[in-house]
């Protein structure tokens, strides 16, 4: 579903050059569960984000469902974003005037689904994550648990094939955070790709394979054998 | 506590220097036209406050009642001055004045050039008005005829020097000696003249007192001895009549009494006939009112800015409190950062007007003389630094109070309530800026419409490729006719006619009996008349509606005085068959009529006197003595070869006397002067209003797309496109701006309404005016929306989400 091949990102900020990503290479297969780890500061949302259609790169070639990423324009590439991937943050970013179940409505909005069908799917993503009973609460109403709950229902509302999700965890306690690992689980079990930042290896035993980021660079790939139980 | 805040508050506007810069903008804006006008309030409010004991000097003005028609003049009768003073022991000094309406040819060796605001005065004028003088004595100096006292800037031009007492000047007719320089006059006097002239003997000997003071000639003032009643004079006015005008009342069929006028109330005060123009009170205000809205606009859009970042500010304010800062420090340090804003602000103003003022031709465009003078208007510093301090008080005092309340568990929680909570207040004030806004561009651009609707009315007669030749010495006013027979021969003119003045600019007056329809009696009243020459009509294109204008030969047939009226005449006398009509005039001291003319000709309705008054019934006579007006009707696509032949055909005859002329419709405009000046400032004012109005709009788009920025890179991570973003900002606006404008309609047309009834006649309030403002509006508040949101998205959007 993914090839990246030899990016590469720098940040000029103040006539100081960062080099965030350095011949990055990796490949993403369909409905694979991916996880990107490393210290702080190494690259690992900016690669998200590269990922995610929502930065540029300065080098290197990456490939989206057969596609060449750099040949869109802005709005093609808002089209694939609205259509294909969904976004979880570390920090919700969930809309603080809308109510949770506004929240989840707001893609297919966006992706100018019919109103009728947009309440339909909403009550099954409200299902789904089980926040039928609060779907009139405003965010700030909410814990973080849930509010992260609230994000991965906005996340899978438009059914996208890649769901991008950057330390989904790192906010929550552990057992709000299984609570998240296990609804991304259960996705990828139903076919949706997962690529996931995380510090923790805990989480990281949810994927099929890690990649390690230090520096800028790939240093190690392997593949997780998933617990017994 | 607010000084020892300064070097934080100047670190804080430093580093927000944007927002500073609009902020600081708007404000100086703002303050500027307020100092402006406070310069321009202050000038028209201290009229003729220039003189020494200036509220003990007042004019007398006369209230003639002639057969049950009372009429008010600002003048009066050759003699009142010095008669008043011998008769009351109140009056301390008084004299006369009598402007010349044209303007004198006056020349030395080095300067010959026409000169406007020359006066006459007796010799008391300067007992009475003290002024400075730089040379002569006060007293002395217009007791000699042919004496002159001009201003210094009059003595610089034509000598070079202020010192030039005995100095000779000539004019066409005559030689006059210096005999006193003043300081300059400030403009804002209602009798202002530049050049004085003491009176000629021919004045004094000519005027049979019994007969002078029932005209209305001249200008007569009296200085009152401190404390004196100006009411005693009016009340014990009937002795004086007694003794000196009640031979000629039984004659005249009238009384008269004076009433005396505060010279400085003479400027907003002229609806006396016999009057110069003067201020209009409407007009003032008018300006007071746009002005003092200016500084509302910028003052909200200061509250509104500063309001809208004292919410993002909410963390450093909760930081500060977990910190140790008390509710008081916080709101010292606000404070003192809006107090140190508006401060920097009003430096910047001065430094604004002084630009205006003494830099770009501003005061030419308004025809005023503003300038920044703390010396001659004291209470202007402190004003200004009043206004400065309440200004930034107000301005900060609700993001002082606001932010002061912050808990400080906001430095560590995200709660947006705080943000919900303040909406409505900050609506209400944008709501308000757009109401007021929109409301001066639709009063503005209306007062601007009834400007153009005068320049352009049709007056009733043709101004349009008529020259005037006003003449003003004695040769060439003795060969007037000749001059127009010989005009008359060029091919490149159409027709000339001789008058006693131009078109349009006035009327007199004087008592008529008019024959009546039915019954054949005379009616008598006082009516308008114009003495003009043959020609007349053709010349000023006006329609013969019957009868006949007057001929070359007419003027010889001075057995048989023919008359030419208005169809307003007609119509008031209620004649079925005008021509023929006898008017009789000139009464003898039995109160008969001595002369009567016949009516020959009716012309159609023509504004003889300025748009001010409605068209009047009207009588043109043929009376020669007094012509000393040209005006002639050129070919219009030969206008410069006409030019050229016609001051070919002057210098022939008259070649001591320079060729002057005029345009007619240009001279005509200059009556509406003032109104020009006034329509233009208004212009300004608007522009003004429109940008601090945009600034505004500017800062509430930046505000509502920054408390959002956020939420926009959210939304364009979940697929919103740019516009989704904008239309979704500007929902959240319109419905505050179409408050705003649904309240400044009708209010405007409220304003609109009322300014206009001082014309006579005026324009229409088109509803099409109101609907394309409020159009364009909306779509200048989209527009600004696009730009702030666009911005806001294109950047990196990411950026706002860690
Ligand atoms: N907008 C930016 N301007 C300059 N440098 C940046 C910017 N964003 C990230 N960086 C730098 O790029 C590097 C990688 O950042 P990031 O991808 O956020 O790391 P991670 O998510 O792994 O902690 C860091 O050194 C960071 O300082
Ligand atoms: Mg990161």
């Amino acid at each position: 579903m993914i090839r990246l091949h030899n990016i590469s990102k720098i940040y000029r900020s103040q006539g100081v050059e960062t080099r965030a990503l350095n011949d990055v290479d990796l490949r993403v297969q369909d409905g694979e569960f991916l996880s990107i780890m490393g210290p702080s500061g190494c690259g690992k949302t900016t690669l998200l984000n590269i990922i995610g259609l929502l930065d540029t790169y300065e080098e290197g070639l990456f490939v989206f469902k057969e596609q060449d990423m750099s040949l869109l324009d802005e709005k093609a590439k808002l089209i694939i974003r609205k259509e294909q991937i969904g976004f979880v943050f570390q920090n919700f970013n969930l809309i603080d005037d809308l109510t949770v179940a506004e929240n989840i409505e707001l893609p297919l909005h966006y992706l100018k689904v019919p109103r009728s069908e947009r309440q339909e799917r909403v009550l099954e993503v409200l299902d789904a994550i089980s926040m039928g009973h609060r779907k009139d609460f405003f965010p700030y109403q909410l814990s973080g648990g849930q509010q992260q709950r609230v994000a991965v229902g906005r996340a899978i509302v438009s059914k996208p094939a890649l769901i991008l999700a950057d330390e989904p965890t790192g906010n929550l306690d552990s057992a709000q955070g299984n609570d998240i690992m296990e609804m991304l689980a259960r996705l990828n079990d139903q076919g949706t790709t997962v690529v996931m930042v995380t510090h923790s290896p805990h989480d990281a035993s949810y994927s099929q394979r890690i990649v390690r980021l230090m520096d800028g660079e790939v240093t190690s790939e392997k593949k997780v054998l998933h617990a017994p139980f | 506590m607010l000084l020892s805040k300064l070097p934080f508050a100047f670190r804080t506007l430093y580093r927000h220097r944007l927002y500073t810069l609009l902020n600081l903008g708007g404000l100086a804006i703002g303050l500027a036209v307020s100092i402006i006008v406070a310069l321009y309030l202050h000038g028209e409010f201290t009229y003729d406050q220039h003189w020494e004991d200036h509220q003990d000097i007042y004019r007398v003005n006369s209230r003639f009642d002639l057969n049950g028609l009372e009429e008010l003049y600002g003048g009066s009768g050759y003699g009142l001055a010095s008669l008043l003073d011998e008769h009351y022991e109140e009056v301390e000094a008084s004299t006369h004045l009598f402007h010349l309406e044209n303007s004198i040819f006056f020349r030395t060796d080095s300067l010959r050039q026409y000169e406007d605001r020359v006066a006459i005065a007796d010799s008391n004028f300067f007992q009475v008005f003290r002024t400075p003088f730089l040379a002569g004595k006060p007293d002395e100096a217009l007791v000699q005829p042919f004496s002159i006292v001009v201003s210094a800037a009059f003595a610089d031009r034509y000598f070079g020097s202020t010192q030039v007492l005995g100095r000779k000047i000539n004019t066409s007719n005559y030689e006059y000696t210096i005999t006193g320089v003043i300081k300059d006059l400030p403009e804002n006097l209602h009798h202002s003249f530049q050049v004085l002239i003491s009176e000629p003997p021919s004045i004094r000997d000519s005027n049979d007192l019994a007969v002078s003071l029932w005209q209305v000639s001249h200008y007569t003032f009296v200085k009152l001895k401190p404390d004196s009643d100006p009411y005693i004079l009016e009340a014990g006015f009937d002795g004086f009549f007694d003794k000196y005008m009640a031979g000629l009342a039984d004659f005249v069929q009238g009384s008269y009494q004076i009433e005396l006028q505060e010279i400085s109330s003479l400027h907003f005060n002229t609806n006396a006939k016999y009057d110069l123009p003067g201020g209009r009170l409407a007009y003032v205000y008018g300006f007071a009112g746009i002005g003092l809205l200016i500084l509302i606009l910028a003052i909200i859009n200061y509250v509104n800015m500063a309001t809208a970042r004292s919410l993002k500010r909410i963390r450093e304010a909760a930081m500060r409190k977990v910190l140790g800062a008390s509710r008081v420090d916080i709101r010292w340090l606000i404070l003192s950062e809006s107090v140190l804003m508006s401060f920097i602000a009003l430096l910047l103003a001065f430094a604004l007007v002084e630009i205006f003022t003494a830099i770009l031709p501003f005061n030419n465009a308004i025809g005023k003389n503003l300038y920044l003078n703390f010396g001659s208007f004291p209470e202007l510093l402190p004003l200004s630094v009043i206004l400065a301090l309440l200004v930034g008080l107000i301005s900060g005092s609700y993001p002082a109070i606001s932010l002061a309340r912050v808990s400080p568990l906001d430095a560590f929680t995200n709660k947006k309530g705080i943000q919900r909570r303040n909406s409505l207040p900050r609506k209400f004030l944008v709501g308000f800026q757009v109401c007021v806004s929109v409301a001066v561009v639709i009063t503005a651009i209306f007062m601007y419409r009834q400007m153009e609707f005068i320049k352009n009315r049709n007056l009733g007669f043709n101004s349009d490729h008529v020259l005037v030749i006003n003449v003003q010495d004695s040769t060439s006013i003795y060969r007037i006719q000749d001059l127009a027979t010989n005009f008359r021969r060029s091919s490149l003119v159409e027709s000339v006619t001789v008058g006693a003045s131009s078109t349009g600019s006035g009327t007199f007056r004087s008592l008529f009996e008019l024959e009546e329809e039915a019954t054949r009696n005379f009616r008598r009243i006082s009516l308008d008349f114009l003495g003009v020459g043959p020609q007349y009509l053709e010349t000023m294109e006006i329609p013969l509606l019957a009868g006949r204008g007057f001929r070359q030969e007419d003027l010889g047939d001075s057995l048989h005085p023919k008359v030419i009226v208005n169809r307003a005449l007609v119509r008031d006398m209620h004649w079925e068959r005008p021509l023929g009509k006898k008017i009789r005039s000139a009464f003898d001291e039995s109160g008969d009529a001595t002369l009567e003319a016949e009516v020959i000709g009716v012309c159609d309705d023509f504004n003889a006197q300025s748009l001010h008054n409605r068209m009047a019934p009207l009588i043109l006579t043929l009376h020669q003595d007094n012509f000393r007006v040209l005006q002639i009707k050129v070919s219009p696509d030969q206008m410069y070869a006409a030019l050229d032949d016609l001051e070919r055909r002057w210098t022939a005859m008259v070649p001591d006397v320079p060729f002057q002329f005029s345009f007619l419709n240009k001279d005509l405009l200059q009556m509406y002067d003032e109104e020009m000046r006034q329509s233009r400032l208004i212009l300004y004012l608007t522009i003004i209003a429109i940008l601090i109005s945009l600034l505004g709009f500017v800062g509430l788009a930046s505000f509502t797309t920054g408390l959002r920025t956020k939420e926009i890179a959210i939304r364009n991570v979940l697929g919103a496109g740019s516009w989704d973003l904008v239309n979704m900002i500007y929902r959240e606006l319109v419905a505050v701006i179409l408050a705003g404008v649904i309240i400044a309609t009708p209010l405007s047309i409220l304003i609109t309404w009322q300014w206009l009834q001082n014309f006579a006649y005026r324009t229409s309030v088109e509803p099409l005016i109101i609907i394309f403002t409020v159009l364009l509006t909306l779509v200048i508040g989209y527009g600004i929306v696009a730009i702030h949101s666009l911005t806001v998205s294109r950047r990196n959007s990411i950026q706002n989400l860690v």
